[in-house]
């Protein structure tokens, strides 16, 4: 996986640019504060596609098909209403249980940010609350400071999760 | 692997084929995306050395070598812990974590979806939330519970904390309020089934794509188990954590240990296939609705 965006000319990101001759020096992906946190957020999406994705295809299974041919009789005429006002509103639990996979995943992504840009990263351009939290916790042993941060972030994940509920209850209206 | 059941005869809803096209042009370019880590691990596995560093790399693999995994196994064959041990250990930690966690995820699940009862909402909500825990917050609690119920250096420490998974609870109790209408569950109460057979005969094959998909999700999560802070004694160590190690060695070990991750990803990756291609047969089988 890191070779992909290493930082020499080895890596293939960097190679490709630059034999095309679109830059003239290796770019140093994870040490560039420009660079950083984009490159984490695309190889977060690689990697944590998988749980919902899983579950959204089980989901599909459990799917009444005469639903669709009744939707079909009803007046459905395109396969965006046949979406919005069937598939999705029949695999509503599912939606719930990605959302919240992908709410917990997200915040709490810290690890993959220590492994590419290390910790911390180059300005703490790639720093999360999770990073801040191991960082006065693991590292500096503040452990009222780093409670209070795993306090708030609970919080913010309740927040969030009632949030994309009030919003998953208006999908199929 | 994944079905794409085309309801265009049956439904008479009108779909462009032009549209058609640009969502399998999508999904096939997303899924190419999606593979490319994949495919670029095998293809190191069997790169020598000398191509893994070569310039410009190369993707894919041009002179494909059987030497990596010649090199692993000539590295494992002297560790000091026989090989197998932790093999064993592994395969035991992933089945006996993976059978507990489905059986009592499957349980409460059905209770919590089926079944009314005071406290019902708070106990869910609890679950839930524990999900939105960090994972730091809990290690010193998680470890203080370990050492009091004396199970620190025991494959207990990995494998019954495991079962408790909230992840599968929440999957199965969410398939469950989908799949399973309360229509069924209540003719066979009248017919006079207990509720232990309603559960095993009725219940859990309606919703066989949950626990197909937990499995996957459980095996997955535990045959990656590594080096872990419940256990010390060298004979008690994964697999995974004995493949780490090898990466320890450096850059002259960067083929070997590509060797090795992919022998690690193989067994999760035959566990996908077979419970996919039967959660496809389920769906052609099951007709049995409302």
């Amino acid at each position: 996986m890191g070779h992909l965006f290493q930082q020499d000319a080895y890596g293939y990101a960097n190679a490709l640019l630059l034999k095309y001759n679109f830059i003239s020096s290796p770019i140093l992906w994870f040490e560039n504060p420009k660079y950083m946190l984009g490159l984490v957020v695309v190889v977060a999406l690689w990697t944590s596609v998988g749980t919902s994705f899983l579950s959204f295809i089980a989901g599909l299974q459990g799917i009444d098909r005469s639903l669709y041919e009744a939707a079909a009789m009803d007046g459905v005429r395109n396969r965006w209403q046949e979406l919005w006002y069937v598939t999705l509103p029949s695999m509503k639990p599912q939606l719930m249980f990605g959302a919240v996979m992908s709410i917990t995943g997200s915040f709490g992504a810290g690890a993959i940010v220590t492994a590419l840009c290390g910790m911390p990263s180059t300005g703490y351009a790639a720093h999360t609350i999770v990073n801040h939290l191991e960082d006065y916790g693991a590292i500096r042993y503040e452990m009222g400071y780093a409670s209070a941060i795993a306090t708030v972030l609970f919080m913010i994940m309740i927040g969030t999760n009632k949030l994309v509920q009030k919003l998953l209850a208006k999908v199929g209206e | 692997m994944i079905q794409v059941k085309l309801t265009r005869s049956k439904s008479g809803i009108r779909r462009s084929y032009f549209v058609d096209f640009g969502i399998y042009l999508f999904l096939f370019l997303f899924g190419l995306f999606m593979m490319l880590p994949m495919v670029y691990a095998v293809s190191n596995a069997f790169k020598p050395l000398e191509e893994i560093w070569f310039f410009p790399p190369r993707f894919l693999v041009n002179n494909p070598t059987m030497q990596n995994f010649r090199d692993l196994f000539m590295i494992m064959s002297d560790s000091w812990v026989p090989f197998s041990r932790y093999v064993f250990n592994t395969v035991w930690i992933t089945a006996a974590g993976t059978a507990g966690h489905v059986v009592l995820a499957s349980l409460c699940a059905y209770v919590l979806s089926k079944h009314k009862f005071p406290g019902k909402g708070l106990m869910f909500s609890m679950v839930v939330l524990s999900l939105m825990f960090s994972g730091a917050v809990t290690q010193i609690p998680n470890f203080m519970i370990i050492a009091k119920l004396g199970w620190v250096d025991t494959y207990s420490a990995i494998i019954v904390p495991a079962f408790a998974s909230s992840l599968g609870l929440y999957l199965m109790k969410q398939f469950m309020d989908q799949m399973i209408p309360d229509a069924v569950l209540e003719s066979a109460r009248m017919d006079g089934a207990s509720e232990w057979r309603i559960f095993w005969t009725i219940a859990m094959p309606m919703v066989k794509p949950a626990w197909l998909t937990l499995i996957i999700f459980s095996i997955q999560g535990l045959w990656g188990t590594g080096a872990n802070h419940f256990i010390q004694s060298e004979e008690l160590k994964t697999l995974n954590y004995a493949l780490s190690q090898i990466l320890a060695g450096g850059i002259a070990r960067t083929g070997t240990g590509s060797a090795a991750a992919v022998l690690m990803m193989i067994v999760p990756i035959i566990v996908f296939i077979i419970s996919q291609s039967k959660i496809i047969e389920t769906m052609s089988a099951s007709g049995m609705k409302e």
